[in-house]
């Protein structure tokens, strides 16, 4: 998952904007998505600690991973907007 | 009987209205000054209405924490909305639907009682004093303007500000009507005195308040023709504690479409009002000289009847209060003994029902809580299909290991499970849908209610698909057949794996959880579906797996990708945010179809 479907979600989210029909994003909004996703992050790492399964600990990490992307892709939106 | 009264009611009100003109044409003006007073109360509650989603709501919601902040809403509440009854069947409609406990309920009701004594002190101390039409006219004026406004909350000042000028203008009209009315015809003739006039007058005002469905404009009937001179103060003082008990009618037809709960609430509004009622009657004398010592040592004038007909509906109403408060446990417990709590019907609705239907933010939240409901019901019977224990799995700390171990056959039938718990629950939530729909709700709570429908039929198709793969992987899961076994659990581990996710965001922190947590789970499902796929091949390739039980695997595996599928939308739907700026954050960063594809397959 990339960032390109990402900007053609922000345009559209832009334009709505724009026309009135969507409400702004501002910054601590963003934060508090990131503050969220933080939450997760927390879980699953305290998961990750106590889980001794080899497969239970590839998809908690995969899981990570997941949501450390998300938290990557919230920073980027908290600059764009 | 009760449709004969219903039937004949309007034909005689409309006859003695008729009635009424015919002999006087200043009683026409009397009752277009009642009908523009409850048109201004429509006007409040419909400029109150737009706020919905906010204001109201979200305060009513939070006055919950103890009994003096439920009073104090109560208080606040009515005297800024001018309406007790509307208040009550507010807090009718919330308790119904759950987002209240029934002692504070109780407690914005003995609230109200206090607020809607303001209503009395606004006419005869402000509404007779002054020329009130000055002030209604100007308002009227201004208000038009801001209804036309695209903005929904300057539309609701508008309306706010409109409503109070009709009030305004109703008072002004009333007070006109009874000046001139009594140089027609002297009311004072019907005045009676002693235990009778108490009585009669009593049961005069308990029915005006039924007809006119508001103690406030029976109030401000009283206090104009008591100005007036038309009506004896004694007569009013009985009137007055008819209208408390008359205004109980409001939050009795509410109730009959609420829930236990909201029933119960109406009949703590009645007992707290008929004895409040009943405790003025039997010390009126005392609290006529209460009255007078109050009104002498505040500077009210002996002969200003309305004011101190003000001063008397506060102290009798704050007496209720103060007598009824240090019972309140035992007035609860007695609720609770007298409408007791049905045995919660899984099939049947929890929370939405007309009850619930007036006011948009209750509509969502009560409708949330059902999809939520419904969820469990659906869940219930996808763990059942899939011979898993909801505790036990909810419980284990290898998922895996406790699927395989799940062996035994569940006696459950599939069909009556679906037609008793979701199919008729379902039913309900797609009616409230479109009935609230065709509603005067704001775009968002139309898109609320949308994604809530979503949920609903998502889970609902989660159900049906699961009821396909039952028998396979009931049969094949029963003891190990070799590899079918272990594929068949695989599928239901990871559909129990989607329930255990899905149950984490239910238990959720409301305030920290994000339908975004549930990424990974949505390319999972997709990377399930193709490994199983790989893995088929493969052991038909080496002959483990023959052609027939491979085509009608795979067709499993194909029910139970899109059941996991629906889970999860289902619960995002739920559970994402739904407006404002948060929901766009979400649909900006959460990934679309194509996303999950391209991601599900590339892994």
């Amino acid at each position: 998952m990339g960032l390109r479907n990402i900007v053609k979600r922000l345009d559209k989210y832009q334009q709505r904007l724009d026309e009135g029909k969507a409400e702004k994003i501002k910054a601590h909004h963003v934060e508090k998505a990131i503050e969220k996703l933080a939450a997760k992050e927390v879980e699953l790492t305290e998961e990750l600690g106590s889980a001794e399964k080899p497969e239970k600990r590839a998809r908690l990490e995969e899981k990570l991973s997941t949501i450390r992307a998300q938290i990557e892709k919230a920073r980027w939106l908290s600059q764009e907007i | 009987m009760q449709s004969i009264f219903k039937r004949t009611l309007l034909p005689i009100i409309l006859g003695l209205l008729v009635f009424g003109f015919w002999i006087s044409p200043d009683f026409q003006e009397i009752a277009a000054g009642v009908a523009i007073f409850l048109f201004g109360m429509l006007m409040l509650e419909d400029g109150f209405n737009q706020f919905s989603g906010g204001f109201l709501e979200k305060l009513l919601e939070r006055a919950t924490g103890s009994t003096f902040k439920s009073l104090s809403f109560g208080v606040l509440s009515t005297t800024i909305m001018q309406s007790s009854s509307l208040v009550s069947v507010i807090a009718i409609s919330f308790l119904s639907a759950g987002l209240i406990s029934l002692t504070a309920g109780v407690g914005i009701i003995f609230g109200a009682n206090i607020g809607t004594t303001t209503g009395a002190w606004l006419v005869a101390g402000f509404g007779l004093k002054v020329k009130i039409s000055a002030y209604a006219m100007p308002m009227l004026a201004i208000s038009i303007i801001l209804v036309f406004q695209k903005s929904k909350y300057l539309k609701g000042i508008g309306y706010v500000l409109a409503g109070l000028g009709f009030l305004f203008l109703g008072i002004h009209h009333m007070k006109e009507g009874f000046e001139a009315f009594k140089d027609q015809f002297d009311l004072t003739r019907f005045a009676m005195t002693g235990f009778l006039g108490l009585m009669v007058y009593t049961l005069v005002g308990a029915a005006a308040t039924v007809v006119m469905q508001s103690s406030h404009a029976t109030m401000v009937l009283i206090i104009t023709a008591l100005a007036a001179g038309q009506i004896s103060y004694e007569n009013a003082l009985a009137l007055a504690i008819g209208a408390n008990i008359g205004t109980t009618i409001t939050a009795i037809i509410g109730a009959m479409t609420a829930n236990f709960q909201g029933k119960r609430l109406a009949l703590a509004h009645l007992i707290f009002n008929v004895t409040t009622a009943g405790v003025a009657l039997i010390l009126i004398s005392p609290l006529r000289d209460a009255v007078d010592l109050i009104s002498d040592a505040v500077g009210i004038r002996p002969d200003d009847y309305a004011l101190k007909l003000a001063v008397f509906h506060t102290i009798f109403n704050f007496l209720g209060v103060v007598l009824m408060l240090p019972m309140m446990q035992k007035l609860i417990a007695f609720l609770i003994r007298t409408i007791p709590e049905i045995t919660p019907d899984v099939s049947k609705p929890r929370y939405i029902g007309e009850a619930v239907a007036g006011f948009p933010a209750t509509i969502e939240l009560a409708l949330r809580k059902e999809v939520a409901h419904l969820h469990e019901n659906a869940i219930d019977l996808i763990l059942q299909a899939l011979n898993l224990r909801r505790d036990a799995l909810y419980q284990a700390r290898d998922i895996e290991a406790y699927v395989a171990a799940s062996r035994t056959n569940f006696d459950v039938d599939l069909e009556a499970g679906y037609e008793q718990r979701i199919k008729s629950l379902y039913s309900a939530i797609l009616e409230f849908i479109t009935t609230s729909l065709a509603g005067d709700l704001t775009e968002s709570s139309v898109q609320t209610l949308h994604q809530l429908r979503r949920s609903a039929e998502e889970m609902v198709r989660a159900v049906k698909e699961v009821k396909h793969l039952r028998d396979n992987a009931a049969r094949f899961t029963r003891k190990d057949y070799g590899e079918i076994t272990r594929l068949y659990n695989r599928i239901r581990t990871e559909l129990a794996r989607m329930i255990v996710e899905a149950k984490k965001m239910a238990d959720a922190d409301p305030e920290m959880r994000s339908s975004l947590w549930l990424e990974e789970e949505r390319v999972r499902a997709k990377k399930v579906k193709a490994e199983l796929g790989d893995y088929v091949e493969g052991l038909m390739i080496r002959g483990a797996l023959k052609g027939p039980q491979a085509t009608s695997f795979l067709n499993d595996a194909a029910y139970g990708y899109r059941a996991m599928k629906d889970i999860i939308d289902a619960t995002r739907f739920l559970y994402s945010e739904q407006q404002g700026a948060m929901a766009e954050i979400e649909q900006i960063l959460a990934a679309d179809e194509d996303d999950v594809e391209t991601a599900g397959a590339s892994s």
